[in-house]
């Protein structure tokens, strides 16, 4: 089954909790700094997750000259270390910055959902991201906003 | 008369501030009677089996019936109940 | 090292120099970190513990604990430690937001200040890299102004803590204010960092965290995370309220100061409670970092009183509230936002504003002395009382100095509503015997969130207490008192512990740090650092005489309301808490408590 990332910002709390959550497994330490993903907080109280979408058409693919960045059976576009220049035309591509370079490996890195099971998912306190089938993904949103219709529909009829 | 007063979520369960209920011999009578006014929603919430829920901080005059016997603290007339959920700060 | 970085800063602001330095591990292990950690290095650096806490020997701490920064229970904590210019008794005043994970991820422990800068500066650190650097733009802005300032000056993701004018003109209950809307409040921290001419502390932290156990401690992170998502406090009653939802539940238990303590029922209080702010001006909730309870409240005022920013707490919205006799949530709200902006304490600026009120109504203080009309129930005067403070302009000039000051020049000091000086929050003691006997003891004054009895008194947690009972009351406050300290020194959220205890954090602590910590150890911590800020308080020269509350609460019962009638009993308790704490009559910790904690003399 394919499961793609949601991510509802009016859900973030800005905890930071998915940048530990990631940077611990992925670097074995809490490391905002270098986590996949990471939180922006604005001054009106609003909060937005960012990490790798998986772009259909990813920009970052396109500017690779060595093959380094590829498509797997999951459908997750996933870095070949060996193949890495580290020349960075990837992080200068993508219109995000959800693909970042390290200067201790020299390679680019970014999201690869933990292999089909993302640890910011996991340890997200308001499931402001969440995995979910990709054919459903937005039924939840359609179903809550439906709610909303059916509550008005049933004071209209009185 | 007994007047009842509902705070934070319970607000949302009633959908008004206060209420009066004429009268009631105990707490857990009043609890009953205001869950059939305001449905299965209080009720659930209110109810945890025949008690009134411990997820509740109920005060009858300002005292919390935790110490004066819980669902069987008597009321009398002119009693005012006050109806909070469980919540916290500092 | 495991979650301790190891690393110490120790900036020298007279001379302008700066050193790394080891941890003091031993003591680390012994006292946790922040709280407990940064008052024994303040003990065993300055020695000498008379010093004015306005001269440059006051050291000036900012301290993280083990677990900040890393995904620990709301791990996002740090305390500023002093001596407190408002009480003369040690200041460590605990505060969240993102400042102090972001001194962890840029590798240090603690920063320790020591002098004081020929002229205005900030510190900037960025990982290995320190810098002290000029503020003399920077002096006299706001808090958020300066905020700003550094930012586009430093990095776009650095963390400031910072003072306001209030801080910079020894305001004695002036703030340290941390990401614009995060305060280290009480005892005038602030005012230390005035004097010292440091007018921030910028912070980009690239580094990583690492725990000892990596495994075992997201395991027992994710049970302690079940706990709190399975307790309505943490789960539904903080996220959806805030803290503020507390005004209606000591309203009703007839325990909200109202009118400075006049009485303990406030007719309006559900104008200035959470419901109104979560239907009113709330915009939306927000997170300190790690935490997944999100009590912070994002919020806008419109109209007179108009602004935007964060708050007001449930101790702000009394302090403003009801003890003034006020009902406009949005003048309440207000007062909060210039708070943080000039960088003061809400708890002492509103106590002491309600405390002139008492005095202005008794004909004691006169409208030409104050300047304008300064009755019970005048939102507008409060808001301005609280501009003038800041600047210290005006009757705002004495007003900066606090209710015991400001009392006692008028020969009234039994119209302060505090406890060593310090302002007294929002419990009523005749209402609640245990707050009573927790104002009366903790070791910074007037303090209700280290002795926090209100959750067992009032809302049942972690047992149903009578607020009305004295005989328990005594060793429910020691294990209450250590158990925060504990919680304060190892960089968790106190509000964690309406689901989880020792046992949890202990089980956090051993596996971040690889020290094999026990509950029963992070208890007798807990106790220890208790009794060190005792030895401090009686070195020099507090003493039982000092460990007491206003005669007002003790022998005026409550005029009105659900606990009419009722006084403190604090008389009968206090001789039975030291007992507990083993203590001698004077409430001297003995030869043999001490020998136990590993603590001596001072």
């Amino acid at each position: 089954m394919e499961k793609v990332l949601l991510i509802s910002p009016e859900r973030c709390i800005g905890c930071g909790s998915c940048e530990m959550a990631c940077s611990i497994e992925k670097e074995g330490e809490f490391r905002p700094a270098v986590s996949r993903i990471s939180v922006h907080r604005f001054e009106g109280g609003q909060n937005v997750p960012m990490t790798c979408l998986q772009c259909e058409d990813a920009a970052c693919m396109a500017a690779c000259k060595t093959g380094a960045l590829s498509r797997n059976e999951d459908g997750v576009v996933v870095v070949d270390k060996a193949r890495c220049i580290g020349c960075r035309m990837c992080v200068m591509a993508c219109p995000f910055g959800n693909i970042s370079y390290s200067r201790v490996t020299k390679t680019a890195f970014k999201c690869d959902q933990c292999g089909g099971d993302p640890e910011c998912v996991k340890w997200c306190p308001t499931k402001a991201i969440e995995f979910l089938p990709a054919d459903t993904v937005n039924l939840q949103r359609k179903r809550a906003f439906s709610a909303t219709m059916a509550k008005a529909l049933e004071e209209v009829k009185g | 008369m007994i007047r009842v007063l509902f705070f934070a979520t319970i607000r949302n369960l009633t959908r008004e501030n206060q209420a009066t209920v004429p009268s009631a011999a105990t707490v857990r009578d009043l609890i009953e009677a205001l869950s059939e006014r305001y449905g299965k929603a209080f009720r659930d919430e209110a109810f945890e089996g025949n008690e009134v829920s411990g997820r509740l901080i109920v005060m009858v005059n300002g005292r919390s019936i935790a110490h004066t016997g819980g669902g069987s603290t008597p009321l009398s007339d002119g009693d005012t109940v006050a109806i909070f959920p469980l919540v916290g700060g500092g | 090292m495991y979650g301790w970085t190891g690393n110490v800063l120790r900036v020298n602001l007279t001379d302008g120099t700066f050193r790394k330095e080891p941890l003091r591990v031993k003591d680390a292990e012994a006292f946790i970190g922040a709280r407990g950690l940064a008052s024994k290095y303040w003990i065993d650096d300055v020695k000498d513990l008379s010093v004015d806490p306005l001269s440059p020997r006051n050291n000036l701490l900012f301290a993280t604990g083990p677990l900040t920064g890393t995904l620990a229970t709301s791990g996002g904590r740090y305390e500023v430690v002093c001596k407190a210019p408002l009480t003369g008794a040690l200041a460590a005043s605990n505060s969240g937001g993102y400042f102090g994970p972001e001194l962890k991820y840029a590798g240090y422990d603690l920063i320790i200040f020591e002098g004081k800068a020929p002229k205005p500066v900030y510190l900037y650190i960025y990982n290995d890299s320190v810098e002290i650097r000029d503020a003399s733009a920077l002096w006299g802005k706001t808090t958020h102004e300066t905020t700003d300032a550094l930012l586009a000056e430093t990095d776009p993701d650095a963390k400031v803590a910072c003072i306001g004018p209030a801080g910079e003109k020894g305001v004695l209950f002036a703030a340290v204010i941390n990401d614009k809307h995060r305060a280290a409040g009480r005892s005038g921290v602030g005012a230390v960092m005035g004097s010292k001419n440091l007018k921030a502390v910028a912070v980009r932290g690239t580094k990583g965290l690492k725990v000892a156990d990596p495994a075992a401690f997201l395991k027992v992170v994710g049970e302690a995370r079940k706990k709190l998502a399975a307790n309505p406090v943490t789960s539904a009653g903080l996220p959806a309220y805030g803290t503020n939802v507390l005004v209606n539940i000591l309203n009703q238990a007839g325990g909200l100061p109202t009118r400075n303590f006049q009485t303990g029922h406030f007719e309006e209080a559900d104008a200035i409670s959470g419901e109104t702010l979560a239907s009113t001006l709330l915009v939306t909730k927000k997170g300190c970092a790690g935490c997944t309870s999100a009590c912070g409240r994002v919020s806008k005022t419109t109209g007179q009183f108009a602004g935007s920013g964060e708050g007001p707490e449930y101790e702000t919205a009394w302090s403003f509230g009801a003890d003034c006799g006020i009902s406009d949530l949005s003048a309440v709200t207000k007062a909060n936002f210039l708070c943080n902006e000039l960088g003061i304490d809400t708890i002492t600026m509103g106590s002491t504003i309600a405390c002139a009120m008492e005095l202005f109504e008794k004909g004691i203080l006169t409208e030409e002395e104050t300047g304008m009309d300064l009755s019970f129930g005048n939102a507008a005067a409060m808001v301005e009382m609280v501009k003038k403070t800041g600047l210290r302009e005006g009757f705002g000039d004495k007003l900066a100095l606090g209710s015991w000051r400001l009392a006692s020049s008028y020969g009234h000091a039994e119209l302060s509503m505090t406890a060593k000086k310090q302002e007294m929050p929002a419990y009523d003691p005749r209402a609640l015997q245990g707050m009573g006997l927790e104002y009366a003891t903790s070791n910074r004054g007037g303090c209700h969130v280290r002795g926090y009895l209100t959750s067992p008194e009032i809302l049942g947690l972690p047992q149903k207490l009578d607020p009305d009972s004295i005989e328990e009351k005594p060793a429910w406050l020691k294990a209450f008192q250590d158990l925060t300290a504990s919680f304060d020194s190892s960089g968790i959220c106190l509000f964690t512990t309406f689901a989880i205890g020792a046992e949890e954090l202990a089980a956090q602590m051993a596996a971040a740090t690889g020290v094999p910590y026990t509950a029963e150890q992070i208890m007798k911590a807990g106790e220890r650092i208790w009794n060190l800020e005792r030895l401090f308080n009686l070195a020099v020269g507090f003493t039982s005489a000092d460990d007491t509350i206003p005669s007002r609460l003790m022998k005026e019962p409550i005029p009105t309301g659900p606990a009419k009638g009722k006084i403190s009993r604090l008389p009968e308790m206090l001789p039975r808490y030291y007992e507990v704490r083993g203590w001698d009559e004077s409430g001297v910790p003995t030869d043999a408590k001490l020998a136990e904690l590993g603590l001596a003399r001072l």
